[in-house]
């Protein structure tokens, strides 16, 4: 080893006293000028790397920051869908409570025995969530608030079907209250989503707008629930009795909850 | 060695301007375990000089610790061990904390172990891709082919 220390030795004692003489000379700044004059040259090439340094580091930079926003935003999607969840699950409980408290304020649970229950399909007839198992039987009344759905047409243990009071089979004895009187009928559930409320003598009085209301007659509906609104009155001369139109006061799609009347 | 020392010119004007790895004393312990030639000296001396200039530290300053890095590394060569990737990482590394250690002491430079780290570990390929070039891409005079 000591031997190749030795190697060129000669070269590297000249090559050292030239680094030392240039130590002392910048020491005493007698190397000044050239230098600056030799920094006119490096200067703009070091700021061109500088730049271009700065200019690369930015694009990585771009690229890291576009791969962290992408992860951010698939993240915050997330989020929004679990709070979007969230927010439909508070919005249907809430409406699920606004429904109690309305029931509450319309027909008391103190008179009637009201099982809540949520309506999970609807075609000719609405089926509900409640069945035998909760004590739900045929031809028990659902209602929401003071408004008369349907009645209970098919019991199975988890779930139950409700014939609809727009349904073709459904006939109740209505009547339709007004300023000037009271009009007697029977309301009949037409095709579509409108009835018809029948069978109204010409002296008595009935006229568009006019709530109609159970009678009572059948024994499990009580009376004075609503069943509709007079939407046109058909009267004809020859006739013995009068028809009105009677329209549905709210969509039964819209409703979250409704209630059967227990015994 | 010219073709080596435009590479080295290259890396101390990237030092100076942005590079904070010293990539001119990676490649002189890394040629000078190559190689033990005269223009290892030269090379040391111009590239101090240059790193020096660029950097706006004393003109001796560089050029000097090269010298004495590059004599080390080539004396080191001759150790009676095999020029293996481990035997490279231990001198380079030792060199590497040294001249660390030498800054500090006369420049005041901060140690950054990270950089330190680097360094030592970037003498290792360093030292394959100058003997690659060397010994397939430089020109050998004393070669010829006898016809």
């Amino acid at each position: 080893m000591l031997a190749a220390l030795k190697n060129n030795l000669k070269l590297f004692l000249i090559l050292f006293t030239v680094s030392v003489l240039l130590l002392l000379g910048d020491l005493i700044k007698i190397l000044a000028l050239p230098k600056s004059l030799l920094q006119q040259v490096t200067i703009p090439i070091q700021y061109g790397l500088y730049r271009s340094s700065i200019g690369i580091s930015r694009q990585f930079e771009f690229v890291i920051n576009a791969r962290k926003a992408s992860q951010e935003n698939k993240a915050l999607g997330e989020q929004l869908a679990q709070v979007l969840s969230e927010n439909a699950n508070l919005r249907k409980k809430l409406a699920e409570a606004q429904s109690f408290l309305d029931q509450e304020k319309t027909l008391s649970d103190q008179v009637f025995n009201l099982t809540p229950a949520r309506p999970i399909g609807f075609s000719r007839y609405l089926q509900i969530d409640k069945g035998g198992d909760e004590g739900i039987k045929q031809n028990q009344v659902a209602v929401f608030k003071d408004n008369y759905i349907g009645r209970i047409l098919e019991v199975e243990p988890k779930k139950s079907k409700i014939i609809l009071v727009s349904d073709p089979d459904s006939r109740i004895s209505a009547f339709s209250q007004s300023d000037s009187g009271r009009a007697k009928g029977v309301l009949l559930g037409q095709f579509g989503s409108e009835m018809l409320l029948d069978k109204i003598l010409h002296e008595e009085p009935i006229k568009e707008g006019d709530l109609v209301y159970s009678e009572g007659q059948e024994s499990e509906i009580p009376r004075g629930l609503i069943l509709g609104q007079v939407s046109q009155v058909i009267e004809k001369d020859n006739d013995i009795f009068k028809q009105a139109k009677v329209k549905p006061v709210f969509d039964i799609g819209d409703l979250e909850v409704i209630f059967i009347i227990g015994e | 060695m010219k073709t080596f020392l435009l590479f080295i010119m290259f890396f101390a004007f990237l030092q100076s301007a942005f590079l904070e790895v010293n990539l001119v004393l990676v490649f002189l312990i890394a040629r000078s375990l190559v190689m033990d030639e005269r223009s290892n000296l030269y090379l040391a001396f111009a590239g101090g000089l240059a790193v020096s200039f660029l950097t706006q530290v004393n003109l001796g300053y560089w050029p000097l610790v090269f010298l004495f890095v590059s004599k080390i590394s080539s004396a080191a060569k001759h150790l009676p061990f095999s020029l293996g990737p481990l035997m490279i990482l231990i001198i380079g590394g030792v060199q590497v904390l040294l001249v660390s250690f030498i800054s500090l002491a006369v420049l005041g430079l901060k140690i950054e172990i990270w950089h330190i780290i680097l360094e030592s570990l970037l003498t290792v390929p360093a030292f394959y891709i100058v003997k690659a070039w060397e010994e397939r891409f430089v020109v050998k005079r004393e070669i010829k082919l006898k016809i």
